[in-house]
């Protein structure tokens, strides 16, 4: 699908990670050679983890938050908010309307989570984007994350170390939109669902209820699938996109893609025509955080100036679905916002002894 | 390209020191040739050969002649 | 600002599947006796309902109805640009639900798919935003494919709602319609997230325990079940619901006799009949189907679209549709509907058997 949403631009983006940063030549368990391989290999130097309270919900409000405070934004004005997430709070409600009420947006502000990882950035602003422009609304909020870290992978047949567990990072991003005459955002996405398999968390919901060894929380990856279609789907989308705006690499000052691993990402640069040094990195030290690794990486790069010049970044996310999508973002470097670090967690969530005393059917 | 030059391609992909392989060596017991070495060796193929190598057919890879096999 | 507006696009056809395995009240007369049993079909008027087997999920149910939806309405499935599916029991954590829904329907690449999660209010907050991806693109179609097993989410033995919740699937198929103009109230409040919560099985608590306690209302549940805050959920459906009503004629500058049918989520038929007294609506336009499906979540609107016009040549009416609840979250639409394209439920046992997944296969 190609789409074209006039009158709104991205006014700000904010990044929030945890306090604790676990550095892989710290892995205990693994010798320092094979540990050094692994940075060399991987690009991961070591990745933020969530606390054990924390979900991704957290890290999107603390980073939402200070976003709104900063751009001193009018709550009663945001009439869409989306999030994104593969690890909500709860089964069900949506984590969106725990989160708007969280936010202390108003009652006409519009809430729903949607169920995407690595393309979920891009998918989000479309789909954000899209509501927006069918309504009156004045701003949108993009909230978009995950927790990845708290997984691991379930690989018997691979030589894969310890340092797996390294390959991911938790971090929740928000992303404001406002409506702004004669801007507009353009995206391209695809989606394959029969290679469904390929990045798989397949136990503890509908299909597969039950776990054959009792452990539901975890994913599985085809590396092999993975790397194969993000190398060669993903350049090919970028350049459908950049054909279909009569633009080039040269027309970019960066690109920005899913943080997924160092060769895939440079893969992706030499195929479309980026060169290294326009190509955006920041998972050496966030590893791959899923739908917040675009705007987290944007933070990381910019988060620290206050440069008042607008960019063009190209922004591909690509993975599990499999889904991919593009987007050409147009944002000023001060609208990007410092990192945020928290060790909030929303307690209200866990408390739920009022859901005893309140029912009474 | 000889078999040689072929054997020193790989070696290089896998970071191994020049003369570690032979073609009969069998894959498992290299231990650099985990699951970054197989994507490293996607790469190489790709680039080199203009081979796209799939999982099916590096699941079939048992020793380093069967990756020589498709080196043309 | 809740209001939101799409013009050009209408809808092209609905169907409905619900799972073959009917279940009746009166079956669970053995388990809470004849008392519980009668008084609660006296309360909510639901008689009967389908539950899904162990091996159908809602993505089973939504594609059912999708392959008939798209096989009635002869449709290129290369020309539908996006799909939407909307559940809240999908098949896997990840991938959504909808990259299962587009492979088996064969949907093309070039169709982006993604997965909402939302409950009762589903229907309406997934037609605005299928339709607001397609105001921004050309695509010729765009499908929105519904799925709810509720029925797996409740505890066998709570009476308040094992005999409530039916399972069912639901595709709407949007197109381009020069005539058409749609508006949609969408409104959010999470404050009362409580109020429908299922506790367990997300983030916030990874190792939850199972431990089962007593709530007031004197029925066991542990934290994998799902909690309702019966009176609360009354209370927001008998005021803010109208409320929304309201408001939604007033900018539309319509009244209750601009429409042919008034469609609205079927919770029970205590609420509906609130919304007909305070509405003023006439009774005859109001269809139901919560006495034979139960309530179905989001897909209740197109399956009481189904359940009454599929099949019955009413030619085109302009439908007043309000879905409520999870969330919370509710929504009003409008449509004028062709109910020539409006197609009778079907049934299904039918279930995806490669999507059990064994350990050699990972």
């Amino acid at each position: 699908m190609y789409s074209n949403i006039d009158n709104v631009k991205v006014i700000g983006i904010a990044a929030a990670v945890s306090e604790k940063w676990d550095s892989v030549m710290e892995v205990t368990n693994e010798s320092q050679e094979v540990l050094k391989r692994f940075v060399k290999k991987t690009g991961v130097e070591g990745r933020y983890s969530a606390s054990l309270k924390q979900t991704t919900s957290d890290f999107c409000c603390a980073a939402a938050e200070r976003l709104l405070t900063e751009k001193n934004i009018n709550r009663e004005d945001i009439g869409v908010l989306v999030f994104v997430t593969q690890m909500p709070d709860y089964r069900i409600p949506a984590t969106a309307c725990v989160l708007q009420m969280r936010l202390g947006l108003s009652n006409n502000c519009i809430a729903f989570d949607v169920n995407l990882g690595c393309s979920g950035f891009v998918y989000g602003l479309n789909i954000l984007s899209s509501l927006m422009s069918t309504s009156s609304a004045r701003y949108g909020l993009l909230l978009a994350g995950d927790t990845s870290a708290r997984e691991f992978s379930n690989k018997q047949k691979e030589k894969i170390g310890h340092t797996s567990e390294l390959l991911f990072g938790d971090s929740g991003t928000a992303t404001l939109l406002e409506r702004s005459e004669g801007d507009s955002l353009s995206f391209m996405s695809n989606t394959k669902g029969s290679g469904f398999r390929a990045i798989i968390a397949p136990y503890g919901w509908y299909r597969n209820p039950e776990s054959p060894d009792g452990r539901i929380h975890y994913s599985v990856m085809d590396d092999i699938e993975v790397f194969n279609f993000a190398t060669n789907e993903a350049p090919e989308q970028i350049s459908s996109y950049m054909d279909k705006k009569g633009t080039t690499s040269a027309d970019y000052d960066c690109l920005v893609l899913h943080q997924a691993n160092l060769m895939i990402m440079k893969r992706i640069a030499k195929k479309t025509g980026f060169s290294e040094d326009k190509m955006l990195v920041s998972m050496n030290k966030f590893a791959n955080t899923s739908s917040s690794s675009i705007p987290l990486t944007l933070v990381y790069t910019y988060g620290d100036s206050e440069e008042n010049k607008s960019i063009n970044a190209l922004c591909c996310g690509f993975g599990v679905g499999l889904s991919w999508a593009t987007v050409g973002l147009s944002v000023n470097k001060k609208d990007i916002l410092p990192l945020v670090h928290t060790s909030e967690y929303f307690k209200d969530g866990y408390n739920l002894d009022d859901l005893e005393e309140n029912n009474n059917d | 390209m000889t078999e040689q030059e072929k054997i020193a391609l790989i070696e290089e992909t896998l970071d191994l020191d020049e003369g570690t392989l032979t073609a009969d060596t069998v894959l498992d017991d290299v231990d650099e040739y985990d699951s970054m070495a197989k994507l490293s060796l996607i790469v190489m193929m790709d680039d080199e050969f203009g081979v796209k190598l799939t999982g099916d057919v590096i699941k079939g890879f048992k020793t380093v002649g069967d990756i020589l096999a498709v080196m043309n | 600002m809740s209001f939101f507006k799409s013009n050009g696009i209408g809808i092209a056809g609905i169907a409905c599947a619900v799972p073959k395995n009917n279940v009746t009240v009166d079956s669970f007369t053995p388990v809470f006796g004849e008392e519980v049993t009668s008084k609660f079909t006296a309360g909510t008027g639901i008689k009967a309902m389908y539950k899904a087997l162990p091996e159908q999920t809602a993505s089973d149910l939504g594609v059912a109805a999708a392959e008939n939806l798209l096989s009635k309405l002869d449709i290129d499935k290369n020309e539908i640009g996006a799909m939407l599916m909307v559940t809240q029991s999908p098949d896997y954590r990840r991938p959504s639900s909808a990259s299962i829904v587009q492979k088996r329907l064969g949907l093309p690449i070039s169709c982006s798919c993604m997965e909402i999660n939302l409950g009762c209010s589903g229907f309406i907050y997934g037609i605005q935003t299928a339709m607001s991806l397609m105001n921004s693109s050309d695509m010729k179609y765009a499908l929105l494919v519904m799925g709810e097993t509720a029925s797996k989410l409740v505890d066998p033995k709570d009476k308040s709602i094992v005999m409530m919740y039916g399972d069912a699937g639901a595709a709407v198929l949007l197109e381009r319609q020069a005539d058409a103009k749609t508006t949609t109230l969408l409104r959010s409040d999470g404050d009362r997230f409580k109020a429908i919560v299922l506790p367990a099985g997300g983030f916030r608590d990874m190792t939850p325990t199972h431990e089962r306690f007593m709530c007031s209302d004197g029925i066991e549940r542990s934290l994998y079940d799902i909690f309702m805050d019966g009176t609360s959920v009354f209370s927001f459906s008998i005021t803010d619901v109208p409320q929304a009503l309201k408001d939604y004629l007033e900018k539309t500058e319509t009244t209750a006799e601009d429409y042919d049918a008034f469609v609205f989520h079927q919770a029970n038929q205590f609420i509906i009949k609130q919304l007909i007294r305070k509405m003023k609506l006439p009774k005859d336009s109001v269809p139901i189907s919560l006495d034979r499906f139960g309530n179905t979540g989001g897909i209740s609107i197109p399956l009481t679209l189904c359940d009454a016009y599929g099949d019955k040549n009413e030619g085109k009416k302009n439908a007043l549709m309000c879905g409520f609840g999870i969330g919370l979250s509710w929504g009003v639409t409008n449509a004028v509907i062709d109910f020539d394209k409006v197609f009778p439920i079907i049934e299904t046992d039918d279930y995806y058997k490669e999507g059990k997944i064994t350990p050699e296969m990972l």
